[in-house]
């Protein structure tokens, strides 16, 4: 029972789909729920029916989009456990706290979908109703708020202290050490000792015996469950994350409102008006990012050099403007490139150290290198996001410019809806390359510095048959969500009918 | 770290998961009864309707508590879910493959209702009901190998046989029963949804009370296949019968008595089928349909409690004793008392109006239109 490197590559693949698939629901239930916000204060404030009409639809489309997610969720949640049996260590500790509070999260978020969709024109004052709302979208923020900080934990294991540095000469400090470092080095050393030997995958090791003696020996792997929430790299990417989310759902909506408006000339101003409220919540909230943008940034040149060298194409150490700029104030400045972090670990300060037998020079050098080799992947990748977000700026700005410039743009409101369109398409992409820089940018590690995708994959082959099961699963999973959206939009079911005027 | 509360958690949401799931596949099935029959009784069509939202409803709220079942499992017992997606990987397979194929159909069979040939909206639904079938086909092996832990061969490090996991002689027979109690419960909380709504309708009457009979008459399979789970546990699962039986029977030694739980479950499923069949021939005694169903799901609960708290101390049993839940309790972290109530008691209260308000929905909107 042995995990070939082919098949891991395929597994990995497998996971990114999955994880795709899934954030389209999420950025609906997240992105949509901003907006049901803020859509729906509006209405109230300004006595507007169009607005509460469309609030009302922007509600269903979350109701089923929830449905959907919850099941598909299962499956995601279901095949990761599986296939990356590994990471189950880290749900026991690292992840244990905000994964628990998930639950809560998640509890609160369906109840109250519930109840502000039942509760529609059923309160004297409308802002109960918003309230509901507002509580839900809280929770909605807090789920996807919690599961980035699991995923940011990957990125920058905080807690660890000197450790990973150990290992890798280039590498911060992540924090205080508030993690048994004796246990996680066993912990390590067993997983490198199962990468050589016949075992195959470090998962087969989380077991109780294992557990149980390294406990004795040591104690407790972790000291402080809060350890994920209170990383700094974990409260700028959910920032970020949470923006790029809802920024996403949120030109769903506009490009939605563009589409109509375009194809139904009769009905274009109703459309028009619809859309430029939508779109302007997605513009200011785009022009946030970009701000947002420089400290997600600084933490990845903080806390992943390789990732930055990457993103920065930096083989060799050298100036890279953009980040010299925004951070030192200096076009000039001299970043650390693949050169440096390579020179550094050929001068290891404890060149005889091992792992498993390993020398962690060597570790360290072949880890570098391998990291080394997603650089033109990474960089085009960011390159190409970056290129799509001045686009959207570009268009967010036009977007803004059509409140405070109206007479400009009186008679070219068509211009603005197919700018909305376009922001559709381009909004998606540009946070599916955002999170592929992320992902990618983090290899050749699952926990960055620290654990490798092979030592966490499960030991049973995945099969074809497999792979097409959990593909087929999510994809038809997708696609029956969305077209149960455009079936109910287009011809609301009786019993979904919610406080029809 | 103290059981108590990880069992709390894991046992509450475990049991609002599983009473809505079981809900939902009896749900399946008499809704493709029902539509069977509307194609040659027009009357029935309402009806059958009816109950095919219902079953929407509740599939939101089992979807929702099975995600949640997989984080609380692995967060306290993260060794024991490594060796369950290790050992029990085809069977997990066989649920997923379940969870994609139900959810596909319940929606093919949503869209297709009078858009297609009534034969070929009826395969559609009969591949609905049937896949409802294959999660607990899947999940139902977890509960087996923790009774009897065939295809382990190893725990350090974690190796068995995964083909091997299947023969496991208990699955068999809770399978069965599983099945049977899921259609009773379905087809109980049909009959108490439409006599709900026959009381503007007294046409649905008729239907209500049909559910009912079926709903009592799963009782003497599930009984059946119960004595079978019941007589098999005693080769293969000694302490856990010893647990059931523990009052009543001069059988081994157990920590743990279950046997009135057992009893109560026992009582309430003969209850179940007398006053199933007395509804059948008097449906205009609603109150029986209103009781009937809070009784079947009394009786899972029951039933689950016996399952699950007679393996106590122990997570897997091995013949006469066991494995003790300490064993795969995490203890990789100190995780504070105060958390995991907050959670809890955040997850009951929400809980309480989620359910609350899903089943006024259900009376307002599905159930009164």
């Amino acid at each position: 029972m042995e995990t070939s490197r082919a098949d891991l590559s395929g597994i990995l693949h497998l996971s990114a789909l999955g994880i795709y698939m899934h954030a389209v629901t999420v950025a609906i239930v997240i992105g949509f729920s901003v907006t049901l916000t803020i859509i729906e204060l509006l209405g109230i404030w300004k006595k507007d029916t169009d607005l509460i009409k469309l609030a009302k639809q922007i509600s269903l489309v979350i109701v089923i989009a929830f449905v959907f997610g919850a099941a598909t969720g299962t499956l995601v949640e279901f095949g990761l456990i599986q296939v990356w049996n590994g990471v189950i260590l880290a749900i026991g500790s690292f992840f244990f706290t905000p994964l628990y509070l998930e639950l809560a999260a998640f509890t609160i978020e369906a109840a109250l979908l519930v109840a502000l969709l039942y509760t529609w024109d059923k309160f004297k004052n409308p802002w109960t109703h918003w309230t509901i709302t507002f509580t839900y979208t809280l929770g909605a923020l807090l789920s996807g708020a919690l599961i980035t900080s699991v995923n940011s934990w990957m990125q920058a294991p905080w807690g660890t202290g000197e450790i990973v540095r150990q290992i890798y000469p280039w590498a911060p400090v992540y924090g205080p050490t508030l993690v048994n470092t004796d246990f996680l080095l066993a912990v390590k050393e067993a997983l490198v000792k199962t990468s050589v030997s016949l075992i195959g995958s470090g998962a087969s090791l989380v077991n109780p015996e294992i557990i149980d003696t390294l406990v004795d020996s040591y104690g407790e792997l972790l000291k402080d469950p809060w350890v994920s929430i209170i990383n700094p790299y974990a409260l700028t990417s959910v920032i970020h994350q949470l923006l790029a989310t809802t920024i996403v759902g949120v030109f769903w909506i506009a490009g939605t409102l563009a589409y109509n408006g375009l194809r139904k000339r009769e009905k274009r101003d109703y459309y028009l008006k619809l859309f430029k409220t939508v779109s302007l919540i997605g513009a200011i909230l785009l022009i946030i990012q970009g701000i947002e943008g420089h400290e997600q940034g600084l933490m990845v040149y903080l806390y992943q050099p390789t990732k930055f060298a990457m993103i920065s194409g930096l083989e060799k150490s050298g100036p890279y403007l953009p980040a010299g700029l925004t951070i030192f104030g200096d076009p000039n400045y001299v970043f650390k490139g693949f050169d440096y972090l390579i020179q550094a670990v050929e001068n290891h300060p404890n060149p005889d150290l091992k792992i498993a037998g390993i020398p962690i020079k060597e570790i360290a050098l072949r880890d570098t290198l391998n990291a080394l080799e997603k650089l033109p992947i990474v960089k085009t990748l960011y390159e190409f996001k970056i290129g799509l977000a001045a686009i959207a700026i570009i268009i967010s700005l036009m977007i803004i410019s059509s409140f405070v410039f109206k007479r400009l743009w009186t008679g070219k409101e068509k211009i603005l809806l197919y700018s909305g369109l376009a922001m559709f398409f381009i909004a998606p992409v540009m946070a599916g390359l955002g999170w592929a820089v992320r992902e990618i940018g983090r290899k050749p590690w699952t926990v960055y510095g620290l654990l490798y995708p092979e030592e966490l994959v499960t030991p049973n082959p995945i099969g074809v048959e497999v792979a097409i099961t959990i593909i087929g699963g999510i994809i038809v999973g997708l696609i029956i969500n969305l077209t149960t959206i455009y079936v109910v939009l287009r011809k609301p079911p009786k019993f979904l009918r919610i406080g029809e005027e | 770290m103290d059981l108590t509360l990880p069992i709390t958690v894991l046992g509450t949401i475990l049991l609002i998961h599983l009473t809505f799931v079981n809900i939902n596949i009896g749900l399946g099935f008499y809704s493709f009864i029902l539509r069977w029959r509307s194609i040659t009784n027009i009357e029935v069509v309402k009806p059958a309707r009816k109950v095919f939202k219902f079953l929407v409803a509740s599939e939101v709220v089992s979807g929702v508590y099975g995600t949640m079942i997989t984080v609380a499992l692995a967060g306290f017992w993260p060794t024991l879910v490594n060796i369950a997606t290790i050992i029990l990987f085809i069977p997990l397979i066989i649920s997923i493959i379940g969870i994609i194929t139900r959810l596909t159909s319940i929606a093919a069979y949503w869209y297709t209702w009078d858009k297609v040939q009534p034969k070929i909206h009826l395969s559609i639904g009969l591949i609905m009901a049937l896949s409802g079938l294959a999660i607990p086909a899947g999940f139902r092996y977890i509960f087996a190998f923790i009774d009897n832990p065939v295809g382990l061969a190893s725990l350090n490090p974690i190796s068995g046989n995964i083909v091997e996991a299947l023969m496991n002689p208990i699955y068999p027979p809770l399978l069965l029963h599983t099945w049977f109690g899921a259609l009773s419960i379905g087809f109980l909380a049909a009959a108490a949804g439409l006599a709900w709504s026959s009381r503007k309708d007294k046409t649905i009457e008729k239907w209500s009370g049909y559910a009912s009979l079926l709903g009592g008459l799963m009782i003497i399979p599930q009984g059946l296949t119960g004595f079978w789970f019941w007589s098999t546990l005693s080769f293969h699962s000694a302490y856990l019968f010893y647990s059931i039986n523990i009052s009543f029977l001069p059988t081994g030694h157990s920590l743990t008595n279950v046997s009135y739980t057992f009893l109560g479950m026992v009582l309430l499923a003969i209850a179940i089928l007398t006053l199933g069949i007395i509804y059948y021939y008097q449906p205009s005694r609603k109150w029986i349909a209103y009781l009937l169903a809070p009784a079947a799901v009394a009786s899972l609960i029951l039933g689950e409690i016996t399952h699950d708290i007679g393996r106590l101390p122990y997570m897997v049993i091995l013949g006469e004793t066991g494995i003790p839940m300490e064993t795969f309790i995490n203890k990789l972290l100190i995780i504070e008392p105060t958390l995991i109530l907050s959670v809890i008691v955040t997850i009951i209260f929400f809980t309480i109006i989620f359910i609350a308000l899903l089943y006024l929905y259900l009376v307002k909107g599905i159930l009164e239109e």
